[in-house]
């Protein structure tokens, strides 16, 4: 009776359990890394406010909207897939993979500016938790990217719920990581 | 509007633009001797706006809207998350 009604919980989950898996342990370790920067910051708040005043908030939140928008237009995939539309869907897919790329075009603008004002992983606590964080961030990004296009390619309906729940886990962790690094002063 | 998706995606562009322009209004009067309780209570302000945003795509882009018990399972705890960010950002305000 208790297997049964453990069973009918989790298949209340969309999707497969699986991709819930890799969501929740994703946003586990994104979590602590983020706690520990917090922690760390305790430590010495002015350097980390000097720091972060190097960062461009208007530049991060311009990404924001860019990855959100990218989330929007996988969730639309996964709809328009349901009604059969699949020439739609593979172009919203297309969109936001597009979307993605921007954004990974926009971290490596950063970064680039970053670095060329001397500001590098080793520079001090806050860089090198801003380079670790969004690095790691950006990866997923650049995961996803690939797989949004592996799902316009092949889109059954399955593989677009899987690879669309993997983008919107890569915009989940990115609405707290951007104000805990860019924002809190 | 009726399409939930797309109140979802205006609504974190809202979101977000209005956690940016909080940052930034701080940003601003900092250099004006804020208060540093003012300060503590807008990085609980900007939290609190992403932890909507979180919930925005976990009940809109994730469809956690379709099951009761894993949306205020993931509120719950992303809202525990949330307070711990909070509980270390504090100390350095108060």
């Amino acid at each position: 009776m208790k297997h049964a009604q453990t069973s009918n919980i989790l298949e209340e989950l969309p999707g497969d359990l699986m991709i819930w898996v890799l969501i929740v342990s994703e946003l586990l370790v994104f979590g602590a890394g983020l706690a520990a920067f917090l922690a760390v910051r305790l430590g010495d708040v002015a350097s980390f406010a000097q720091s972060q005043d190097h960062l461009s908030r208007t530049t991060a939140a311009a990404n924001t909207a860019v990855l959100v928008s990218s989330g929007f237009l996988a969730a639309v995939a996964l709809r328009l897939r349901a009604r059969g539309k699949r020439a739609r869907a593979r172009l919203a897919l297309i969109g936001a993979a597009l979307l993605g790329i921007v954004f990974l075009a926009v971290k490596g603008l950063e970064y680039k500016a970053d670095a060329a004002a001397g500001l590098t992983i080793d520079t001090n606590a806050f860089f090198t938790f801003y380079y670790l964080l969004t690095g790691f961030h950006a990866a997923h990004v650049a995961a996803g990217v690939f797989i949004l296009l592996l799902i316009a390619w092949r889109d059954d309906p399955r593989n677009i719920e899987a690879g669309a729940a993997f983008w919107h886990m890569v915009d989940l962790v990115w609405v707290f990581l951007f104000p805990v690094i860019y924002l809190l002063r | 509007m009726q399409d939930k998706l797309l109140r979802a995606w205006i609504m974190l562009l809202v979101l977000s633009i209005a956690s940016t322009l909080l940052a930034m209004g701080i940003d601003r009067t900092v250099t004006l001797n804020t208060p540093e309780t003012l300060t503590a209570l807008a990085g609980a302000g900007i939290l609190g706006l992403a932890l909507a945003k979180a919930r925005v795509i976990l009940l809109y882009y994730l469809r956690l809207n379709t099951t009761a018990f894993w949306r205020r399972g993931f509120t719950f705890t992303l809202s525990i998350f949330a307070l711990a960010l909070l509980a270390l950002y504090l100390p350095s305000r108060i």
